[in-house]
């Protein structure tokens, strides 16, 4: 009886999510929306590096996956395009940021989270690593040896949209 | 107590909730608050007495699942029970605009109106609901409330809107928040309040309280039931006060049992309107007439803090007589009219008339005489408490018939005034109201000069037979019981 259609899916937050975000874009991305329009709970973004640092010029796709309980609980994204980040699994994308899990709160929406994952990309955490080897040049203070790593994967691996 | 003992129990407590309270209802129904003793009847002692003392003062309780949201839907849901104690269609509707003017305080702290206005629908919609159910009087608003909260979703929206409310306060008043914290309010109202997972904590507590509940009126009373030194358990208070600190509440106050790790709702016997808990009463009424003459006869006077040393006596306690305190006068509501919703005439139709033939008999007896003998049928039980006591088993011929003879305005009833102490006077004020409403209690009042029928009183006004008024109750009791 108390149940409305919003908090039975998510459909209504995220097409106002999809309006907001055409009305006023995200610096941080080159695209972003649902990967087909038949599924609104699979969204793909495509994340741009930041000028000024050794992610600069790159491009990553993002996988979206939204859970019928979004807004409660958080989206899974991972990286498509392998990144080298202390905090992102080079393999399977895996992103460790608290905001995708503990600290998530239904006030946040997918850009919002989006700029989170792209502020990750200048303020690493090297202490709790996914990727073990760039995390280790970053911790023996090797940043010159860290920034060269960065770059060579970012030119290597950029997003040159759907490959094949 | 060291910090890695309480670190140890914050984790045994985390343990018991894991796999005592996942399971059940997000909101459950009210129960005897003596369940709660009994379920420390076996932990150690400072908990064995401090839960021992919790029904005599507080009669019912109510749970929350213990999913990590427990603290912020035991706040929401006690708000909204506040709302519907004042019992007032314009006080929800008065709350609805008060909250959405609150949407600039959110609009401030930087969040988006496209973000929340999902969850604040969920606020105002359920405020709706129950000002829709107060309008047609259907007495379906405290259904609504519960089905709307254990709905999981809603339940979720609503808390979300309430923990976001909590955030912008907090981060519109810096000033009362920071100086408790190390970091920075931003990151501790995203880490802590506004987080999906964050359970709900003092300082949010104290920003709901500022923000949403003071306004409102109501005092929000948490009380911590830990391993803490003393007898008793603590209480925190947040109410509403004006300039001058005085407090201002209009008398509602939610209440909250928080045990480490996890928070429950609680009521007080007043707390808790008449007719919701009319249907154990009838089938309990026999009993409680028994109880109260035994109660009578074998009356030990003794000190109000003599209570918890009784508790500790092998054998003795009264949460077994607590438990029956539920059918003790709450069912008999004297003045229904600011509650619309809570007549107590239906509360008489659940009482067969056959299922207190004592009572009946009583009636009888007494209402041909009532003008000139009003306390005498009191007069078996000459303690204070007799009436409520006996109030259940008058519920096939309403009470009112009493009120309606007595010449007196009504009088109260003074602590410590020419009256033996009673056990049922563990709690201050306790029935206040009801009591004040009843004259001519005892035979001892009956005839002191404090009875206005007595010649030394000064209002003095001798006692009148009113054939007319004798008829009229004696045809009003019958009108009652028949028209249901």
């Amino acid at each position: 009886m108390a149940s409305s259609s919003r908090t039975t899916s998510p459909t209504k937050r995220l097409l106002t999510e999809l309006q907001t975000y055409q009305s006023d874009p995200n610096e941080a991305l080159l695209e972003l929306g649902p990967v087909d329009d038949n599924e609104l709970t699979h969204w793909r973004a495509v994340m741009k590096g930041v000028p000024g640092t050794a992610y600069e010029g790159g491009l990553w796709a993002l996988d979206i996956q939204i859970p019928s309980t979004y807004p409660l609980s958080p989206p899974t994204i991972r990286f498509m395009t392998p990144i080298c980040h202390p905090n992102v699994d080079f393999k399977t994308g895996e992103i460790c940021l608290d905001l995708l899990k503990t600290s998530w709160t239904p006030a946040y929406t997918i850009t919002t989270t989006l700029t989170s994952i792209h502020q990750l990309l200048t303020s690493a955490e090297p202490d709790s690593p996914l990727n073990v080897d760039i995390a280790q040049l970053f911790r023996q203070e090797d940043y010159v040896g860290a920034e060269a790593l960065i770059r060579f994967y970012t030119e290597t691996e950029r997003y040159v949209g759907r490959r094949r | 107590m060291s910090e890695e003992e309480l670190a140890q129990f914050q984790k045994l407590s985390n343990e018991y909730s894991a796999d005592q309270n996942t399971t059940g209802p997000y909101v459950g129904e009210r129960q005897s608050s003596s369940a709660i003793a009994t379920e420390y009847a076996n932990a150690d002692r400072v908990y064995q007495i401090k839960t021992a003392a919790l029904p005599s003062q507080y009669a019912y309780f109510r749970t929350c699942r213990g999913d990590g949201h427990c603290g912020w839907r035991a706040l929401a849901f006690t708000y909204y029970e506040a709302l519907l104690r004042v019992g007032d269609v314009n006080k929800l509707e008065e709350e609805e605009a008060r909250l959405q003017s609150m949407h600039n305080l959110l609009n401030q702290v930087g969040f988006q109106e496209h973000v929340y206005i999902d969850f604040a629908e969920e606020v105002y919609m359920l405020l709706q609901k129950l000002a829709q159910s107060l309008r047609s009087m259907d007495g379906n608003a405290e259904n609504i409330l519960l089905e709307t909260f254990n709905d999981y979703g809603t339940a979720m929206g609503i808390i979300t809107f309430f923990k976001l409310l909590a955030s912008a306060w907090m981060q519109c008043h810096p000033n009362d928040f920071q100086p408790f914290l190390e970091y920075p309010l931003k990151t501790y109202c995203s880490d802590n309040i506004e987080a999906s997972q964050a359970e709900l904590d003092h300082l949010a507590i104290g920003a709901i309280s500022n923000a949403v509940t003071k306004p409102a009126g109501f005092a929000i009373h948490v009380l911590y039931l830990d391993r803490s030194e003393g007898t008793s358990i603590d209480t925190h208070r947040f109410e509403p006060v004006d300039q001058n600190g005085m407090s201002i509440t209009n008398g509602i106050t939610m209440r909250l049992l928080y045990r480490p790790g996890h928070y429950d709702i609680l009521y007080k016997a007043e707390d808790v309107p008449a007719p919701i808990q009319q249907q154990p009463v009838p089938a309990q009424a026999p009993l409680q007439v028994a109880l109260a003459a035994g109660y009578a006869e074998e009356f030990v006077p003794r000190s109000n803090n003599m209570t918890d040393i009784m508790t500790m006596i092998p054998g003795l306690s009264y949460t077994g007589l607590s438990q029956q305190w539920p059918s003790v006068s709450y069912d008999y509501d004297p003045s229904p009219a600011p509650q619309p919703q809570l007549q107590p005439v239906p509360t008489y139709a659940p009482a067969p008339t056959p299922a207190a033939p004592v009572a009946s008999s009583h009636q009888e007896y007494v209402t041909p005489v009532h003008a000139s003998h009003v306390g005498h049928a009191q007069s078996h039980h000459p303690l204070r408490l007799e009436t409520p006591i006996t109030l259940p088993i008058h519920n096939s011929r309403p009470p009112p018939p009493m009120a309606i003879d007595c010449p007196a305005p009504p009088v109260t009833i003074e602590k410590g005034g020419p009256f033996r102490p009673s056990m049922y006077e563990l709690e201050p004020g306790f029935g206040s109201g009801q009591l004040h409403h009843l004259p001519f209690q005892t035979s001892i009042f009956r005839n002191s000069h404090y009875n206005t029928a007595h010649y030394l009183n000064p209002d003095f006004q001798p006692e009148e037979w009113s054939p007319d008024s004798e008829y009229a109750t004696g045809n009003r009791g019958r009108l009652k019981s028949t028209s249901q």
